[in-house]
Order: C-alpha cells, then structure tokens, then sequence
C-alpha cells in the first residue's frame, strides 16, 4: 500500500534536547490526519523536519515514495508541500493580495526576460495568476481587503490569509500548525468548514497541529498524539479520547472532560483557553 | 504619518491622475529643453551627476532595497565597467557603443563571481565580504599597472561617435545620460512589480517564510547582484568616456557609502526615493563647498536627523503602488 507521506523513525536533538523519538506514522492521503499533543511535545518541530527548515538526526521522510529528507524547503513546496506558521509570518510590507502572488508557482517562476518583455502570453500568463490568487481571497473571504497591508488584518484573518498563502503555491499536502489558536468561537466553526472545503472540493490532504480538542475530534478522520517527542497514541477521534495514555499524558484526568468537548459551553471554552495560557 | 495620509488622499482623490500626468509633462519638458534653457557647463555637469547617481543608486536599490543585501561595493562594479569600457576604447579602438555593454558584462561577470560563494552569508559577513571585495578590485587599479597604468590611471578615453558625429562639451553626454536613466528606470520599474520583485522583496523580510513558499532566496540574491553590477558597469563606461579619464582613486569605499546613503536617505526598496536620494546627495556637496571637509559629519548628522523623523526615507516603501502586478495586465482582453 502506498501512502502520500510516511514518516520512519523520526529523531531529532537540540542540543541534550531530545525533540523527537522515534516516530513513525503515515498519512494516507484524502484524510485529514490531526496532530496533538500538549505544548513542546515536537509538533512544530516535526513540522519543521517535514518542510525540511531542519534535518533530522535520525530517521527519514518520504513523500509519495520518494525521500525527501535531504531536500531543502523549497524544493519540498515545489514537490507540493504547503505549510502555515504557528507563529503567523506574512509579509507586512506588502498587500493581501500580493502575499498570495509571491506565493503563487507562475508569479514567482517569472523570468528576466519576459518580465521586462510584458509580451501577450507572459501577461496571460500573469492574468490566470491574479485569477487564481483572487479565487483563494473569496475562499477565505478576504476578497476586500486585497488592497490592504497583510498584517493590518485582525488576528484570525491572518491566520486566514496564511492558509491562502499556503494554498497559493498549489499543495497536494496541507500542513496546518494551529490555524485555530487565538480564534473565537464563530471563527473557528468556519475555520472548520473552510479545512473541509478545502480538504473535499479543492482536493488538497491535509496534516494540522491543534490544541482545541472540540476542533480537532470535530474536524479530523485520524489522530496521532505526541508526547515528549514520542507517539503514545494513534487512533480515531472516537478512540482518543478514551485512550489511558492520552488521558494520562496530555490532558491531564481532571480537565479531560472539558477538553473532549462533550461540554463546550462558552465559560469552559475560556476555562480552557486559560489553561492553555497557564501551560505556555 | 501625517504627510502619508496627505498623499492618500491625494491619491485616491480624481484630480491625482492629472496632476502626475502634467508634473511628468513638465519636468519631462525641462529636462529635455534644459540645454536650450541654460548653456551654463556647470548646471549641466551638476545635471549629468545627478543623472549618474541616479542609475547608481537606482541598481544598488535593487540589492539593498528589494533583496535586502547591504552590499559596499557597488563602486567597484562601477570601476570595472570604466576600466574595461576605457581599455577597450584605448587598446583595441572598441566603439564606446559596444564598449559599454562590454563594461556592463564584465560587472555583472564580477557580480555573479562575488555573489555565487558569498550570498549565503547573512547581513554583517556579507557587508565586510563586499567591502573587501571593493578595496580588492581597486586595488588591482592600483597594482597592475602594464594594463591599468597603476595610480597615474588611463588618460584620453575617447568620446563616443554617432552617426559619424563625436560627441564635444557637455550636451550631447547630458542627453545620453537621459536616455540611459530612462532605460534604467524602465528595467527596474518592470522587474520590481514583477514575480522577482515580489520574491525579493519577500526574501528581505523573512527568508524562511520565502522558502516555506517554494522562492529560493540565493537565486534571487544573485540575480539582483548580477543585475545590478551590469547596470553600474555600463554607466561606468559612460563615465569614463564623459570624463575622459579613469584612475583607481574616483573608486573608493566612500563612494560606494555614498551611493548606499542614496538609497537609505532616499527610501530602500523605492525607485522614485532613489532619485531623490542621489538627487539631495550630489547637490548637498556642491550647496555647501565652503564646508567640504565636514560633508561625512553632515551626512552622519543627515542620517540620525532621518532616523528619528523618517527612518524608511524621503520616498519609501510606503508610497508604494499597492498590487502594482495586478495593474500590468490592465489591457489583456478576455478570450
Ligand atoms: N530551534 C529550537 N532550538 C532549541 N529548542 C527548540 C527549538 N525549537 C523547539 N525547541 C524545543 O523543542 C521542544 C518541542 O517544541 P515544539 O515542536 O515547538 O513543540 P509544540 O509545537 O509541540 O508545542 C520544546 O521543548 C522546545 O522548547
Ligand atoms: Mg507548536
């Protein structure tokens, strides 16, 4: 069986720091694979040794059966690995719209020559671009602030305008590092269907790191829960939540009910963001 | 902040159009009647300067401004394109029209040599790499002397010929120079809304997150080095023949401080601010003769002074055409 991506034996130090353990997993490819586990566990950092921003210690990576683990970021985007930052990092010199082109294969393919040339086809070519930029800020609903300076948005349409990005240099794999964190409540139910949208309609697989429990078991076809740099779980979003490990690991037992979301009602939704404030 | 809202307005307001179209009607007019305005050498020299520094300061801008590289060395670019345009003319009777682009290659053949080991060095390591690398080609100037004449330098560059006619006093330098600004200005207009100026611009503000979109930030280092030294090197040429002479000391470090206090003071990543920068910078020397030996602490002054009221210049970023490559494909019927 072959998967879009497969992660074997994944090691990674900083220093005495040991970030990641022997993890291996898979994602199958036309699911939306979730990544959780409490904060430092290595979810940024395993997605960091995906997109290739560092190299692992030990282990490999590949991507539809190729290994791609020496390769540098952008040939991993070239190869249709797109990811977003948990720390937001658009571009605030430059417009909403223009943090879409750069982003975009046949902007940021342009050469010398035809740039300076502007013939017929080059523009055409520089039309569909605009268009197809223009189509993802309907998507993400940020059609009328094109014009606008990227990090003048409000905090969720940033996170917004970072999967736009992402989406710009037209994926096959999504990475999403906690598209939700700093969302209320409204945002995230569209952020939700934004993720499907873009996981059924535009065909894209998608693996994303997120704190919110409700989200994540909302959202998600598969789980994988790390914990010190180690997987101790992997399983359904009906298996997960009753998983010993993860209860005992994660959670913590006496919030567990509140982050399963059973009982999401506003006060416990900023009970919990608290708690993940006090974790930070 | 209050003058950037002022030109909001402005510029949103329906009378912008016109009023641009007739300050480019009538300074485009000036500049081209000036010789017949006034025959005065010096106003013309002044003119022919600013011009110069223009095309400098413009292709430097391309570097510092648009790919981020603190780059101390466009002087020597500038050099190498004076001494291999100069040698040319002198040694082998090369025309200056092919001289110049001969110049122009030869900077951008040094560009890419300098750029290809060193681009992967960040900010600091970068900027005393080029300042050696500066000192380095002047002081083969200095050195070589069988070919460049050591420190005596390459008297008698000839002028150049067109359509039988050579080129005497300083008119027929003072349109050239026009005419090599404006092809400038175009070239750096249309790379700088394009995809490559988008990646650059997007590799001076955070390499990681240009490589986390598929832009590969040597590549456009490179290319904004090679671009710019090819545009030093063939004004460079123009130089050496408008002066009639070349030696190792008009290519000092200092000059190439110069050229990048243009671009700070004027507005990094700005080409209308590069004008202006060069435009302030040559005059203010010229103003202020009397007090030539204080002109670096007046530019230290010049600098903090701007720092503190201006710190991305006269002209900078923020005066930017918002989504300028969307407006390249205005005219593309659909089909
Ligand atoms: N660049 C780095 N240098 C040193 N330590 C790091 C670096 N990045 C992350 N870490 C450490 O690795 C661990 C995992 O971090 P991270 O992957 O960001 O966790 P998560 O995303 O799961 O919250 C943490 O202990 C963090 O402090
Ligand atoms: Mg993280």
């Amino acid at each position: 069986m072959t998967n879009l991506l497969r992660i074997e034996q994944a090691t990674l130090y900083f220093g005495g720091l040991r970030a990641l353990y022997d993890v291996t997993f898979e994602h199958r490819g036309d699911e939306i694979l979730a990544l959780i586990g409490p904060n430092g566990a290595g979810k940024t950092t395993l997605f960091n040794s995906i997109t290739g921003m560092y190299k692992l210690d030990g282990g490999r990576i590949i991507f539809q059966e190729k290994d791609i683990s020496n390769m540098r970021p952008y040939e991993r985007v070239h190869l249709g690995i797109a990811r977003t930052f948990q720390n937001i990092r658009l571009y605030s010199e430059l417009t909403v719209l223009e943090n879409l082109l750069l982003a975009h294969p046949g902007c940021n393919r342009e050469t010398i020559w035809g740039s300076l040339l502007l013939g017929k086809n080059f523009r055409r070519n520089r039309k569909k671009v605009v268009e197809d930029c223009e189509a993802i800020l309907e998507l993400i609903g940020l059609s009328d602030q094109a014009t606008q300076s990227a990090t003048s948005l409000p905090y969720g349409k940033q996170r917004l305008l970072e999967i736009g990005r992402a989406l710009a240099t037209d994926p096959v794999l999504l990475l999403l590092d906690e598209p939700g964190a700093g969302m209320n409540t409204v945002e995230k139910a569209e952020l939700t269907s934004l993720i499907k949208t873009i996981a059924k309609d535009r065909k894209r697989h998608i693996l994303l790191i997120e704190h919110d429990m409700k989200f994540v078991l909302n959202i998600s076809d598969r789980i994988i829960v790390l914990d010190h740099g180690e997987k101790i779980a992997e399983g359904s979003p009906e298996e997960i939540p009753k998983n010993e490990d993860v209860v005992e690991a994660y959670l913590g037992k006496q919030n567990f009910e509140l982050y399963s979301g059973h009982d999401a009602s506003p006060a416990n939704l900023d009970n919990e963001k608290s708690i993940a404030e006090e974790i930070k | 902040m209050k003058l950037t809202s002022l030109w909001s307005t402005f510029r949103a307001s329906r009378n912008f159009k016109w009023v641009v179209l007739a300050a480019i009607v009538i300074s485009g007019s000036l500049l081209l009647l000036l010789p017949f305005i006034t025959s005065n050498t010096y106003v013309l020299h002044i003119m022919i300067s600013i011009g110069l520094y223009s095309v400098l300061a413009l292709s430097l801008n391309l570097v510092t401004g648009f790919a981020g590289q603190l780059s101390f060395c466009h002087i020597a670019f500038y050099g190498i394109g004076a001494y291999t345009g100069a040698l040319l003319m002198l040694r082998l009777n090369v025309s200056f029209w092919i001289a110049m682009f001969a110049g122009a290659f030869m900077a951008a053949i040094f560009g890419f040599l300098l750029g290809l080991p060193t681009l992967r060095l960040r900010g600091d390591y970068l900027a005393i790499v080029t300042l050696g690398f500066g000192e380095i080609v002047r002081l083969v100037f200095v050195n070589e002397s069988w070919l460049t004449r050591g420190p005596l330098g390459l008297p008698g560059v000839p002028a150049p010929v067109l359509f039988g006619y050579r080129f005497s006093g300083r008119v027929p330098y003072y349109y050239l120079i026009l005419v090599v600004f404006l092809i400038t200005w175009f070239i750096m207009r249309r790379l700088t809304v394009s995809g490559i100026g988008l990646a650059m611009l997007s590799v001076k503000s955070d390499e990681i997150a240009a490589e986390s979109v598929g832009i590969r930030p040597v590549k456009y280092k490179l290319m904004a080095f090679v671009i710019s030294a090819a545009i030093a090197g063939w004004v460079g040429t123009f130089y050496a023949s408008y002066i009639a002479f070349v030696s190792p000391d008009t290519f000092m470090y200092t000059d190439s401080i110069t050229v990048l206090a243009m671009v700070i003071l004027g507005g990094l990543g700005s080409l209308p601010g590069a004008v202006v920068g060069a435009t302030v910078l040559t005059l203010i020397p010229e103003l202020l003769r009397a007090i030539n030996e204080y002109r670096m602490v007046l530019y230290g002054l010049l600098m903090i002074v701007m720092m503190i009221f201006r710190p991305d210049g006269f002209w900078g970023m923020r005066y930017r055409v918002k989504n300028a490559y969307k407006k390249t494909i205005r005219r593309v019927k659909d089909d």
